[in-house]
Formats: structure tokens, sequence, C-alpha cells
């Protein structure tokens, strides 16, 4: 199986039992998983079981994933699922996540970007992060609260005394300006 | 905020990013199916949220983690394989692996709304959509495998470690299970303790992994503690930082585990200090 195989095509391996297939997807998006569930949970050993129950989670149900209507969507997928666990362990512990200790956050600076994809998605995730430096400030709390810091909307309208209703709009306006930025990327050619 | 729990397709952002509750989730699920403009604006924001990961700063996991996490996935993997075979009526809750998580989710949420009819195009299209959601529905109907999940692994190891054993045991039972943490930090072992009845007595199975290097006679020695004193259940060795010890002991009332870090293996007391500690609490 060469380094191209594309996402898709190691999923339905996966769902075969291939177990090559899943150390290549593992390969793949280690790093990128880790950081991200790292960067919710801020807890090296949290971190390490989020992705463990990821990876079990993708190795039990490939063969329930529809991979021929969506191309693209694995790693969307797998981020999903990594979010959830982080914002469920977040919860378990029974902590606000704001309350994390930040010295559990033993930042160790990762090797430089090596595969083709992953100096891509390092690109697109320097794109993202410009676009939401570009939101306004309001856009940028609720955004931080509710995705990085697993907050409903319910929590963040209670705890930063912000109406529900202005907490939506917030969010709308957020991803609908994060879209147009990125549409304008994508016309010209670099899509995930 | 009576109205808290009422969803609509101005909620497509929202549930996207995550920011809805549990009920809010699954009712805005159950509208996802019968909006066809919200499926769109889900699809079309997906790809634009799935980019937000990207934007963590890159952290280089521990040493070991990809070995850690292949072994944990064959071992998940094996012990679902062999609770299927062996105890198929309990886990009939188990999704079947070829099922599509699709047509399950959609079925659940479809007894909800049974008034609802839907031509073959509309579904085609829903399924398509769930695609992007079935990452939050499977998660719920994973949800209660995995109580039978973990049972099955720990079964699978009280399995293997008894096998060794002259005679088959018969009606082990699990009297507690209790997971050990690092008292001194920085240091990354994790270790699980179980304890198991049979006519023979009370067994002490301990597992740990990730252990600091052991130099020259240095050894692990774990205790037994009853209200503070402690009780000497043995010594082990590592290899590759990973070791086991099987005790046997008359039942008694401990209320705590503890591994130490011994200059050897000759200890009647610790001398060393504390690596993974755990309260017991008999079941």
């Amino acid at each position: 199986m060469g380094e191209s195989a594309s996402d898709e095509l190691l999923i339905q391996k996966i769902a075969e039992r291939d177990s090559a297939a899943l150390e290549q997807l593992y390969d793949r998006y280690e790093r990128q998983v880790y950081s991200f569930v790292f960067r919710i949970v801020k807890d090296t050993m949290a971190a390490e079981e989020v992705v463990q129950e990821l990876f079990i989670r993708v190795w039990n149900s490939a063969g329930r994933l529809r991979t021929d209507e969506s191309a693209g969507k694995i790693s969307s997928w797998m981020f999903t699922i990594a979010r959830n666990l982080s914002v469920d362990w977040l919860r378990k512990q029974g902590r606000k996540p704001s309350e994390v200790r930040e010295q559990g956050a033993l930042e160790r600076e990762a090797a430089p970007q090596s595969t083709e994809q992953e100096v891509e998605h390092k690109l697109l995730g320097e794109q993202m992060k410009e676009a939401l430096g570009e939101l306004n400030e309001d856009q940028k709390q609720v955004v931080e609260l509710i995705y990085f810091m697993g907050y409903t909307q319910q929590e963040v309208s209670q705890n930063h005394d912000i109406p529900l209703g202005t907490v939506k709009s917030r969010v709308r306006l957020a991803l609908s300006q994060l879209r147009k930025k990125f549409e304008s990327t994508w016309k010209e050619g670099v899509k995930p | 905020m009576n109205n808290q729990h009422s969803v609509s397709c101005e909620d497509v952002e929202m549930y996207l990013l995550g920011g809805l509750d549990e009920e809010d989730k699954l009712a805005f699920e159950a509208h996802l199916l019968g909006c066809k403009e919200c499926r769109l604006k889900l699809e079309e924001l997906s790809e634009v949220v799935g980019i937000m990961p990207l934007t963590a700063q890159p952290v280089q996991p521990l040493s070991g983690m990809k070995a850690r996490i292949l072994a944990a996935v064959a071992e998940a993997d094996q012990a679902k394989v062999e609770a299927m075979s062996n105890t198929e009526a309990s886990l009939q809750s188990q999704p079947t692996p070829a099922v599509p998580v699709i047509d399950s989710a959609s079925a659940q949420i479809t007894d909800k709304k049974k008034t609802k009819s839907w031509t073959t195009p509309a579904f085609a299209a829903a399924a398509a959509a769930l695609m992007i959601v079935s990452a939050a529905l499977y998660q719920k109907v994973d949800h209660l495998n995995n109580e039978s999940d973990k049972l099955a692994v720990q079964v699978q190891e009280l399995q293997q470690q008894l096998a060794a054993a002259e005679q088959p045991p018969n009606g082990i039972q699990v009297n507690s299970v209790v997971a050990l943490t690092p008292a001194i930090p920085d240091i990354v072992a994790q270790g699980l303790a179980t304890i198991v009845i049979d006519a023979k007595g009370m067994h002490l199975i301990v597992q740990a992994e990730n252990l600091p290097k052991l130099t020259n006679d240095e050894a692990f020695q774990v205790w037994l503690l009853k209200e503070g004193k402690p009780v000497n259940a043995g010594t082990f060795l590592t290899n590759d930082g990973t070791g086991a010890l099987y005790y046997t002991f008359a039942p008694d009332q401990y209320d705590q585990i503890a591994i130490t870090h011994e200059p050897d293996a000759n200890g009647s007391q610790p001398r060393g200090e504390i690596v993974l500690a755990g309260k017991l609490i008999s079941g």
C-alpha cells in the first residue's frame, strides 16, 4: 500500500480488518489528532487515552462508515469523535474546562512536518488561524469557549452573562465569515 | 430560559460547533432528517469546521504512544471477538459491523418521528448528510457498549492469567478492580489491580506498564495496606517497563494497594518510593 492511499481506501481496508491500513491511518493523523486533543484536554496522559479510544472506535466502526458519498470527510469524522471524547473527558473530570491546570501543558514542540499531506494541513491550519484572527473579539470568544473548551451555548450564556440569542448569532456570524474566507481560498485550488 | 430546548434551522452552526446540549442535539438531529436546507448548510459548513482542529499547536506525543495504542486496539478487538462468541446473549446491543451507522441512527430517530414520511431521494440525502453527524450518533450507539467492552477486556485478562493454574478456575468472581495511578509527578506508569475470589481464596492480580527502568538488583514490590500497615504482596521485575504479579491471600479488608520501587526484592517493609497506588474498595 503506497503513501498515497486515500483516507477512504484506508477506511475500507480497516473495515476488512487490515491492521496495516489502520497503522497507516494512524501515522497519517497521529500528530494532528493528538495536538488537537491536547489543545482541549491539556493533559498528556488524557490526550493519549482519548487518541487510543478514537482509534479503537475507528477500528470497530470503519465498516459502518459510508465512504462512497463522503470523500474528504474521514478527517472531519475523526476530529469530531476526538473532540467529543475530549469534551467528555473534561466533563468526567468534573472540572470546568477553563480550570484545567496549565502546568499540565507539557508542550513539546513537534518535529517539522514531513509528508505532503501534513504540509498541506499545516497550511490550511495557518489559514484558519488567520481567519479566526479576523473574527471580532466577541465571535472569537464564543468559538473558543464552545469548540475548543467544550461549553454548551447555555453555559456560555450563563457564565458570561450573554443572552442566549446573542451567543447563537455570534456563532452563526463567525461560521459564515469563516466560510466566506475559505470559499475564496478553495476557488484557488487548495482544499482539504 | 424556558425555551432552552427548542431547535430550528438557526441551530445548524451551533450544532456543528458542538454547542448544543444532549437534548438539543437529539432534537436537532431529528429536525435535520426533515429539513433539506439544514442538511445542505451542514454539509457546506462542515468543511470549514473540519479545518479548525488543524489550528492546534503541534505537540509531540509521549514516546511509544503508537505501539501502545495499536496494541490496545488489537486487544479491544480480541476481547470483543471473544466476548461475542462467549456471551452472545448479553451482547445483543453490540452494533453489527455490517450495518451502516446511518441506518441504525436514522431508524432510532424515525421511531420518534413516526408521523414523518419521506421519499427515497430525501432518504438518500438525509443519509448523506448524516454521514457528517455519524460521529455524534455513533457515540450514542456506542455508549452502551463501553461498559461491556471494558468488562470483556477484564474477563480476557483474567482468563489469560489464570490459564497457567493447574486446575481450570470455576466460578471466578471479580471482587474489585482498581486503577493504579502514579504517585510521583511526571511519570507515565499506569496499572490495574484486580481481586478475584474463588474456592481457594482471594487472588490479587496486578499489572502495570510504563514503569521506570530498574537498575542492578532493583525490583518493584506490591503492598496491601490495612489502616496504613503494609503487607508484602510480592515483588516483580519488568520487561520493557511492563510487569505483573499474582498473589493469593487470606480474605482480609485491605484499604489500599501500592507499588514501590525497591533497591532489591528482599524487603519486608517498604524502603523505596511509591510509584503507583490505588484505593481498594471491596465489592
